[in-house]
């Protein structure tokens, strides 16, 4: 009995940590092998504090959530500067480091010979000292954890993990700030995997160096990847998996030098296996749900565009004042001057058209203004306002938003999700507000459905909201992409092409929507080499060449010049 | 005819880019594609190329269909294609990006076509030691041209050739292409966007738009702009 | 002092030669193919032990069993890219994906052999090492042997690289692999010769590492590491920028000890690793690594 006990209790620590490293790899995207570490760091200091300060169970458990997201959040710094497979490097060093200072730090740690004696838990005056009085306990606190990251990964603070997974150049244009995301989301994988490792501790009553191995982190990640990443419901049938079978093959009698790298075998071949033939896992993020979720209760009906775009203005044909103006900009790349001297205005309620050949810096003058890249020299004024310098999420906050040539849309979140996301001022993405103002959570997220459902009617995707963005056609896709744009609520929209890639019915299609956003109070900005769009849409046109404005005015006198013909067709 | 396109369609992932497309080249022809950034140009010389395959249409060279086989087996029967923006090697040398283009060519031929390539374009001779990354973007668009050329190919596909050069330079590199097919009589498919300097070497040419031909005729037909400025 | 400080930077420069060869052998792969191969790792374990069982198991001459054992490393290395990578290239998976299964492969591997031949480490015997004395400093003919196949090697790869038609095919790949489709490189080919040629590489330095200290079913996974972080610290893509950062980890691992317990050794190119990381992302000569494409 007391077996079966004890591989309860694993399973409950196990999906701790299968779960906790699931919000980090399935739903950030952050790819690191050092979650034992976590595990270790936690074990370590909550014995330590008891063994040596006499802390009490909660003390010391409160101890070592405290000092492991510390270290976790201490992490996510230098994760910020690598790219994803080198991240795995830093990861592996960082486990590897761990590793070493549990072995060889013998004042501290006594190395191999590992911390005994660590006392069982004593809980509100009860003394929690046999595995069938531990169980109950385990379970609760797995529950807790489970409920936690549950919440977490549901909250829209999930929401801009799983964005950021997808495209953090997108997310960042939207207004995220990832820096603060992923400090904070390592923070919370260690905090949360802290709480295991304290409870093994305080379980086993003897840890070494040796339950914190990189075999450690490896078996984590195959208990994720087997069970489905992005998914925690999958965390918990893959830690059930993963914990029974290899205890099932006891039963196998394989004798027991050769059982632990037998394991280890069976983890590997699981991961192989399963990369390669079931990458999803499991239970794959969306199974259950796909083509399913949140489509409104059919009798809801829609009102397309009211309030979500902001209100109808009277049609009147923009009122002239500058919105955004470009002074003497300049931008060089090594030696190519991109941008020479570029002077340019934005009318507010206007759609402006930018034309020009090849390298004219049209897309540069994008960049420029949304803080992707820095001017070497010039102004940018948007209401009075200087950009330079800013951010390209503080811009985007600022109501500036653009599209991307390539669409960089969240492709394996739904339709929904990739509008809610760039809803604008969504306080409940802090993660302190996720845990201490719940029932906010819960009201401000109906209130995005429903905004986000207005734009999707708007652009005629309303009937696609629960599928995935990547299994949308082309022409959806950029629709989509608009509705994500419109989303962010800003006035100043600059739009990368946006009828590149389509067919001639699809461009009408969407050449009809830009039209009337001018109505609702938009100021937009084309980039396009499609004249017909051009022609159709746009009052006034500039025309770039070089890298400066050479020519302004209505599409019919730019297009009666020959001298602009010349530049624009080559001599 | 020597390259015959027929209805092809063809793009990237969900993107479909090509909407039926179709043309020809003679032999030893000149012809200019000229349209809007974006009309699937690019796209159309890759899919002749063979780095991508068509979904539908057929593509026929010498007669015998070509489409959806590796563009290695094209590069051998005498297709080269010049991508856009300096195709060449920037880590290695310009002689050793002349000699990786020349990696399908029979070893003793090797030694005269760079010879021809030299004569051709003498400033690679000079610099033939020089970091390829290094050169002018000129330089890089004649050591470009100059890659495709020891394939002695019969169909040349250029990319923009132009696209970043000063005026003067474009001017050099359009006398080029004639050149060459003066000289080795290669037929040449030129996607460009300096459309005037693309006329005045063209026997025909073809405007594209959103992926489709738009128009077809001789150079002389594309005179006034304003027909340029509605087809673009 | 001033001998110990000698002793150090002669024993530095002698394993740092071996984390040379090591670095380059995982470069080739990592430059040509951009595939994070950290089974490799488990090429150089087989290496080792396959100079074990076939020196030691079979009683093979200490040359034939070398030679073997480089087969064998080729086989196991080509055999993964065929095998493992190429079907997962072919359904456009992630980088990470690939990552995921070159770790999950080196885990079947590591154990296998661990199972095979338990995780004592096994000497190979066979080598005539002699102590030389040079003054204050002190090293054996083995360590020499370290020396001069490690750099003789990474000379007889450059002559490849630069010397030879396939060599520079190779380069051209691993510069712009789309230019190779364009001129008719078969790339897969390439591919291939990067494998077996980082593999072979990688076999030599597992033996002599192996004459000196033994072989353990783990060693691989240092070894790797290490390869990697040279390879980081020095630049992707740069053969003597890896060399360079294999002799800057030898001899910080060594003068470290002056500072640090002996234990903390594998620490310290940790620690490179993340000022490199912090510092310095493209390494020492990288190629400078685009900015995020908008």
């Amino acid at each position: 009995m007391d077996y079966f006990i004890h591989v309860a209790i694993l399973i409950a620590l196990y999906t701790i940590l299968s779960t906790s490293y699931n919000l980090l790899i399935g739903y950030t995207g952050l790819f690191s092998i050092a979650h034992a570490a976590f595990y270790g760091i936690g074990a370590y200091t909550s014995a330590l504090l008891t063994l040596h300060f006499g802390a009490s169970f909660p003390l010391a458990l409160l101890g070592a959530i405290v000092v492991t997201a510390l270290v976790g959040g201490a992490i996510g710094v230098p994760a910020l500067r690598v790219r994803g497979d080198y991240l795995v490097i830093a990861s592996f060093g960082f486990q590897m480091i761990v590793f070493g200072v549990m072995l060889n730090w013998l004042a501290l740690t006594r190395g191999e010979g590992g911390l005994a004696g660590i006392p069982r838990p004593v809980l509100f005056g009860i003394k929690i000292f046999s595995p069938a009085a531990y169980l109950p306990l385990a379970v609760a606190v797995a529950g807790i954890c489970f409920l936690v990251t549950w919440w977490v990964a549901r909250s829209p603070f999930g929401r801009v993990l799983r964005a950021i997974r997808e495209d953090e150049v997108a997310a960042q244009s939207l207004g995220k700030d990832i820096v603060y995301f992923k400090i904070t989301v390592f923070a919370l994988a260690g905090g949360l995997a802290a709480v295991a490792g304290s409870f093994y501790a305080h379980y086993i009553t003897f840890i070494n160096p040796l339950s914190f191995t990189l075999d450690e982190s490896i078996f984590i990640m195959a208990v994720v990847l087997v069970g489905g990443a992005g998914n925690l419901w999958g965390s918990l049938v893959g830690t059930v998996a993963l914990v029974v079978a290899p205890e099932a093959l006891r039963f196998l009698r394989i004798p027991d030098a050769i059982a632990a790298p037998f394991r280890q075998i069976l983890y590997g071949l699981l991961l192989v296996l399963f990369v390669r033939f079931r990458p999803q896992g499991l239970i794959g993020e969306h199974s259950a749900t796909r083509g399913a979720r949140r489509v409104p209760a059919s009798g809801d009906k829609v009102e397309a565009g009211s309030s979500a775009l902001g209100t109808r203005l009277p049609h009147t044909a923009g009122n002239g004042k500058p919105l955004l103006t470009l002074r003497n900009v300049t931008k060089s790349f090594g030696g190519i001057r991109a941008l020479d001297n570029l002077s340019l205005t934005l009318e507010e309620g206007r759609i402006t058209g930018l034309i020009g050949p090849n390298g004219a810096g049209k897309t540069t003058a994008f960049n420029l203004i949304t803080g992707f890249l820095e001017p070497d020299a010039g102004s940018i004024v948007y209401r009075g306002r200087e950009l330079r310098g800013a951010k390209p999420h503080e811009i985007s906050r600022l109501g500036i938003a653009r599209s991307f040539q390539d669409l960089r849309l969240f492709p394996r979140m739904t339709v929904l999700d990739n509008v809610v996301v760039a809803l604008p001022g969504q306080r409940t993405e802090q993660l302190s507000l996720v845990f201490f103002a719940a029932p906010r959570v819960v009201s401000a997220e109906r209130e995005n459905l429903r905004r986000a459902y207005e734009l999707l009617a708007f652009v005629g995707l309303a009937e696609k909201a629960g599928e995935l963005a990547e299994d949308l056609s082309y022409p959806e896709q950029k629709l989509l992409a608009l509705a994500r744009l419109l989303a962010t609520q800003a006035n100043l929209l600059l739009l990368d092409e946006p009828a590149s890639g389509l067919d001639p019915t699809s461009v009408e299609a969407i050449m009809a929507l830009i039209r009337r956003l001018p109505d609702y109070g938009k100021t937009i900005c084309v980039i396009e080499h499609n004249l017909d769009v051009i022609k159709g849409l746009a009052d006034p046109v500039v025309f770039l060449n070089e890298g400066r404005a050479i020519a302004s005015g209505a599409p019919a006198q730019i297009m009666a010049s020959p001298q602009l013909a010349d530049i624009y067709f080559g001599v | 005819m020597l390259l015959d396109v027929r209805e092809v369609v063809a793009g990237y992932g969900k993107k479909t880019v090509l909407h039926g497309i179709s043309l020809e080249v003679g032999e030893e022809e000149i012809v200019a594609m000229i349209g809007h950034n974006g009309a699937g140009k690019t796209t159309l010389l890759r899919t002749i190329f063979g780095v991508l395959h068509p979904r539908e249409g057929e593509i026929r060279y010498c007669g015998a269909r070509i489409d959806g086989r590796r563009s290695a087996l094209n590069v051998r029967e005498g297709i080269a294609f010049v991508p856009q923006g300096h195709g060449v090697f920037p880590d290695l040398s310009v002689l050793e990006n002349l000699e990786l283009g020349a990696h399908t060519v029979q070893k003793a031929e090797v030694a005269d076509r760079l010879e021809a390539v030299f004569g051709l374009f003498p400033i690679l001779r000079e610099r033939h030691r020089q970091g390829a990354g290094t050169l002018s973007g000129g330089q890089q668009q004649m050591l470009a041209l100059g890659m495709a050329l020891v394939l002695r190919p019969q169909l040349l596909l250029l990319d923009e050739p132009s696209l970043g050069l000063a005026p003067f330079l474009v001017q050099r590199v359009l006398e080029a292409v004639v050149e060459i097919n003066h000289r080795f009589k290669t037929a040449i498919l030129l996607v460009e966007q300096n459309v005037k300097q693309a006329l005045q070497i063209a026997r025909r040419v073809y405007v594209m738009k959103v992926g489709q031909v738009v128009y077809t005729g001789a150079p002389e037909s594309l005179a006034q702009t304003q027909k340029l400025w509605q087809l673009f | 002092m001033l001998e110990l400080f000698a002793q150090l930077t002669v024993n530095g420069l002698v394993s740092g030669s071996l984390f040379a060869l090591l670095a380059i052998s995982f470069g080739v792969i990592l430059g040509t193919t951009r595939t994070f191969h950290f089974a490799h790792g488990i090429v150089y374990t087989a290496a080792a032990y396959g100079a074990y069982a076939f020196a030691e198991g079979l009683s093979l001459p200490l040359w034939l069993a070398v030679g073997l054992a480089v087969v064998v490393a080729v086989l196991l290395g080509v055999g993964i890219e065929v095998f493992v990578y190429q079907p997962l290239r072919r359904l456009y998976a992630s980088p990470l994906t690939v990552l995921i299964a070159s770790l999950g492969v080196l885990i079947i591997v590591e154990n296998a052999i661990a199972i095979f031949f338990s995780t004592d480490a096994k000497i190979v015997t066979g080598f005539p090492s002699r102590l030389i004395v040079l003054g204050e400093v002190a090293f054996t003919t083995l360590h020499l042997a370290m020396v001069l196949v490690s750099w003789s090697l990474f000379f007889i790869l450059l002559l490849y690289l630069y010397r030879t038609k396939t060599g520079k095919a190779m380069r051209g790949v691993a510069t712009s692999p789309e230019m190779a489709e364009i001129v008719g490189i078969d790339t897969r080919r390439v591919f291939v010769g990067a494998f077996a040629i980082g593999s072979a590489l990688a076999a030599p330095a597992a033996i002599l590492y192996t004459l000196d200290k033994g072989a353990t079913p783990d060693m691989g996974v240092t070894a790797v590491l290490m390869a990697a972080i040279a390879v980081i610290v020095g630049g992707v893509g740069s053969l003597p920028g890896a060399a360079l950062g294999g002799m800057i980890i030898g001899l910080a691992r060594n003068w470290g000890i002056w500072l640090l317990p002996s234990e903390w050794q594998s620490a310290i190119a940790f620690g490179i690793l993340l000022l490199v990381i912090l510092f310095r992302p493209t390494g020492l000569f990288g190629v400078k690594l685009r900015k995020a494409e908008v």
